[in-house]
């Protein structure tokens, strides 16, 4: 299957290979630069995450795909869906922002409370030993929504033999493609 | 001419913009179907009771229901945890909070009178007044929400939530708390009416106790959760003069 393939390899030369690699690497890094563009864009660190778990069901289920937003000068409403980590932790959770405290003069530095809309209590038990979620916690706030599109993700994550092949598949047709 | 992986590539392509398109502009169908609801809303607090708490948390709150009826045992060993550092201790093991499981009398039976430090909690029920004309659908107080179910909109959150501020000046705190929220998936189900209604989350004073609180602003507002985009915010009733929250006695 990949003789004709094998074959114009040989053919190209050394100057081609090396050619290739370099479209391959400028794919790579477009790719990059255009996820911490968005990054930029939105300030937050991942502006675009898949839901993970039930719990802000009937309205997010398991892999589905948000877009995000910091907003850099107000602080988070009540309402407002929230993405955090609890530090020590690297599961983003998606839950609601159901109290917010803060000074009059010092908006950005609040305190939060957040609950997932299924949960029949507060996020206490999963903020480990913090009392109330700070604004560094926070990635972003939901503001778009796609669903079922972030289950390849999930996927992925869950038969690690899948990403590999796939990445494997990907690179193999960077380095044959002729144009 | 084309090869099949050519055609399959051109194939593929034309659909991933075809489904991209369909679905960007769903999403803005979102912005353009927007509409404002209209809606009343009266909320009167009625009392305060101070908490005491079964099953207790080492943090600050942390319900858990605990079907188990009070015993001195147990009563004995939240005492001594609660001379170490504050909780607020749950009493009812029942769901929810309801009027009838906080019975002053029932509270001061159960108290040792040696302990003090519960007293210094206090936790807020809020009632939602009865509509005065009952029956009469013209002049009920309605809160109606179905302008908001157009055909991008998978359900609407609604929530009440109570602002006020602790404090004055300089060390002024600005609090935002939600005590009640509903999920509403149908159109049928959109016209709101709560009579006797009762806060569903425990409201409780981020410093411990309603002594220096302000008055209180209570909004509705709802947040509509569309199949794809954008996520779309609003206020669907305020209260028209603020509340005081009733002073302990």
């Amino acid at each position: 299957m990949f003789n004709e393939e094998l074959k114009a390899l040989r053919r190209m030369g050394f100057r081609q290979v090396l050619l290739q690699a370099l479209n391959f690497a400028a794919v790579i890094a477009s790719g990059l630069m255009m996820w911490k563009g968005l990054g930029l864009l939105t300030n937050s660190e991942s502006p675009i995450v898949v839901v993970l778990s039930g719990s802000m069901e009937p309205a997010f289920h398991r892999g589905d795909l948000l877009f995000l937003t910091n907003p850099v000068n107000e602080p988070y409403q009540v309402g407002d869906i929230t993405v955090y980590k609890i530090p020590g932790e690297d599961i983003p959770i998606v839950h609601r922002v159901i109290e917010s405290h803060y000074l009059h003069d010092t908006p950005l530095d609040q305190e939060i409370l957040t609950k997932g809309d299924n949960n029949p209590y507060d996020d206490i038990s999963l903020y480990k030993n913090l009392k109330w979620l700070e604004r560094r916690h926070v990635v972003g706030k939901v503001r778009g929504f796609l669903p079922y599109v972030g289950y390849v993700t999930i996927a992925m994550n869950d038969f690690p033999q899948l990403k590999y092949a796939l990445l494997g598949i990907m690179g193999l047709f960077a380095l044959i493609q002729r144009e | 001419m084309y090869s099949s992986l050519q055609r399959l590539n051109n194939l593929s392509t034309f659909v991933t913009t075809c489904t991209l398109a369909l679905l960007a502009a769903i999403s803005l169908s979102s912005f353009l179907l927007a509409t404002t609801p209209t809606g009343e809303l009266n909320v009167s607090p009625v009392q305060m009771y101070d908490y005491l708490i079964l099953r207790c948390d080492r943090r600050r709150r942390g319900v858990r229901n605990d079907k188990k009826p009070p015993s001195s045992n147990s009563l004995l060993t939240l005492v001594r945890l609660s001379l170490s550092f504050p909780i607020l201790i749950l009493f009812d093991g029942r769901n929810g909070l309801t009027t009838r499981g906080l019975e002053p009398g029932l509270l001061s039976r159960l108290a040792p009178p040696t302990c003090k430090l519960w007293s210094s909690f206090d936790c807020l029920i809020l009632v939602i007044p009865p509509c005065d004309n009952d029956g009469d659908d013209a002049t009920t107080t309605i809160t109606d929400l179905r302008p908001l179910f157009h055909w991008n909109t998978k359900q609407v959150f609604l929530y009440l939530c109570a602002e006020y501020t602790n404090g004055k000046g300089g060390s002024q705190l600005d609090n935002e708390v939600v005590i009640w929220d509903r999920i509403v998936r149908r159109r049928q189900d959109a016209r709101i009416r709560i009579e006797n209604g009762q806060n569903k989350y425990y409201f409780k004073e981020h410093s411990g106790n309603f002594r220096n609180v302000s008055e209180a602003q209570f909004t509705l507002k709802y947040n509509v959760m569309p199949y794809v985009g954008p996520l779309t915010y609003g206020e669907g009733g305020r209260t028209k003069s603020k509340v005081q929250f009733p002073k302990r006695t």
